[in-house]
């Protein structure tokens, strides 16, 4: 059964802007950047939830795409966990070498998508998008 | 005492009083007439103190120096091993010191060591060496109108004092100096991943590892792209933006050798070129103040060998990745215990910062 009004994001805010309108204005010192952090945190969980679950979906299918596993239906984050560590095995076993290219560009995505939630700011991120 | 990260230490947890009183006496014991004055505790972290005070002598000569200790409850930093730093090679305060006077008799930036205690002393691992001048801080140093003089003479500089410091003799470096080459430097890395993985898997209630693609791509590049026969030396291991002191005509010391090893230099300018040292400024890729055209030309002119762009790139990735995983450990400390700290647990979330970089730069090369 969902969660009465306010969702998960909303409470979040509510706390965020608290943090950084009323908390950190009458901060000194060490803790204004611990503050900081600490919205920040909250910020990054708010995007989380709001892009979370579309980058996870994403994500799985690339990998079976890439993995030639289509098909095999996309419901669990086991599944992630499990063809995440085959493509990591089989990177570092080098059996991918020679479709570089295509698990770069899967990987990639993936990044972005983390970044989406983690660091939209990142220069490294934006320039990855082309701008 | 055994450490909560495994490790052994004999640093009782000191007041600050109480360091600033034994500094005082250690003090006394090592000038020949004078007082410690100014004690003041510039920066404490959990694992590294830095202590400013003034040496009043005779004459009323006064000289501004500093102690650099270990508190000694934790131990451990962004490099230092874990399970028990039994894979560490950061030195412990007095191998540091004698690597400081060495670098120091050969002429190299770096402030004088007076004296240092060894790791059973009540004050733990520590030594008092000159206090220089000068900023510190990069933000600074990058942004100030105070600096622009020397922020365009910096990169060169740079290659200059790197020169010197890869020419040091190796027999005059400390005995216990590890060898960290390439290879043993890249399965160090390798194995702090994996473990900090493993680790979450067996260890903690998410019960899952951490999944890197981006980070085996760049072990599998590194195999493949690895510089061959590079001749070994003294490596500063850390020599960036924040670690020199900087007035207006340049840098006056290079500071925190904790990290110095016998390697490849040209993983100093690989280091100094990595992204997280540019503090925003994208468009000068040493350490946000210069090019690498100077960087190289200022090694080659004070004497280092010729500079291959394609090792200092190859440094540079194997740099981004090393950040990377120690953001990995940083979250790992606070999540395994070692630590309580919530804004490290956050710097797990920025591993895929580095990520992103480095398919960039293994896909530029």
């Amino acid at each position: 059964m969902p969660q009465d009004r306010a969702s998960a994001e909303e409470l979040l805010g509510g706390v965020e802007a608290f943090l950084r309108k009323d908390v950190l204005p009458q901060l000194s010192g060490a803790s204004i950047y611990k503050c900081r952090v600490a919205a920040n945190i909250l910020s990054i969980v708010q995007r989380e939830l709001a892009l979370g679950e579309k980058a996870d979906s994403t994500e799985l299918l690339g990998l079976q795409q890439l993995l030639d596993r289509e098909g095999e239906g996309f419901d669990t984050s086991s599944r992630l966990d499990d063809l995440n560590a085959e493509l990591c095995t089989d990177i570092r076993g080098g059996k991918l070498d020679e479709q570089r290219d295509a698990v770069m560009t899967h990987v990639r995505t993936t990044l972005q998508d983390k970044l989406a939630i983690a660091n939209p700011k990142y220069a490294g991120y934006r320039e990855s998008l082309g701008e | 005492m055994t450490n909560n990260d495994g490790s052994e230490g004999t640093t009782p947890g000191l007041n600050d009083s109480e360091v600033a009183g034994l500094l005082a006496q250690e003090a006394a014991a090592y000038f020949p007439v004078g007082k410690a004055e100014n004690i003041e505790k510039m920066s404490g972290g959990a694992s590294r103190e830095t202590w400013s005070f003034d040496w009043q002598g005779a004459d009323d000569s006064s000289t501004g120096l500093i102690l650099r200790r270990d508190p000694g409850n934790t131990g451990s930093t962004g490099e230092e091993g874990w399970r028990g730093g039994k894979t560490t090679y950061s030195l412990d305060r007095t191998t540091e010191a004698e690597l400081q006077r060495t670098v120091y008799e050969a002429g190299g930036l770096v402030a004088k060591v007076h004296f240092a205690l060894p790791e059973d002393h009540t004050l733990g691992g520590c030594y008092v060496m000159d206090r220089i001048e000068g900023e510190v801080l990069a933000p600074r140093i990058l942004r100030d109108e105070a600096y622009s003089g020397a922020r365009k003479t910096m990169a060169r500089q740079c290659g200059e004092i790197l020169a010197g410091l890869h020419a040091v003799d190796p027999a005059t470096l400390p005995k216990n100096l590890v060898q960290m080459p390439v290879q043993p430097l890249v399965a160090y890395y390798r194995e702090l991943l994996d473990g900090i993985s493993e680790f979450y898997r067996d260890n903690t209630k998410v019960g899952r590892p951490e999944y890197h693609p981006a980070f085996e791509l760049t072990f599998r590049w590194l195999e493949q792209n690895m510089p061959k026969d590079a001749p070994l030396g003294l490596v500063h291991g850390d020599f960036r933006n924040g670690n020199f002191v900087v007035g207006p005509e340049g840098i006056r010391a290079v500071l925190d050798w904790e990290l110095g090893h016998v390697g490849d230099g040209m993983e100093d300018l690989g280091w100094l070129c990595v992204r997280a040292w540019r503090f925003g400024q994208h468009d000068k890729p040493v350490g946000g103040f210069g090019q690498r055209e100077d960087l190289f030309a200022g090694y080659e002119d004070a004497g280092g060998r010729k500079v291959d762009p394609k090792v200092v790139h190859f440094w540079e990735v194997l740099g981004t990745l090393k950040w990377g995983i120690i953001c990995m450990f940083q979250a790992y400390k606070h999540l395994s215990g070692l630590i309580d700290s919530f804004e490290h647990m956050a710097i797990g979330r920025r591993a895929c910062e580095n990520e992103i970089d480095l398919l960039k730069l293994i896909e530029e090369a």
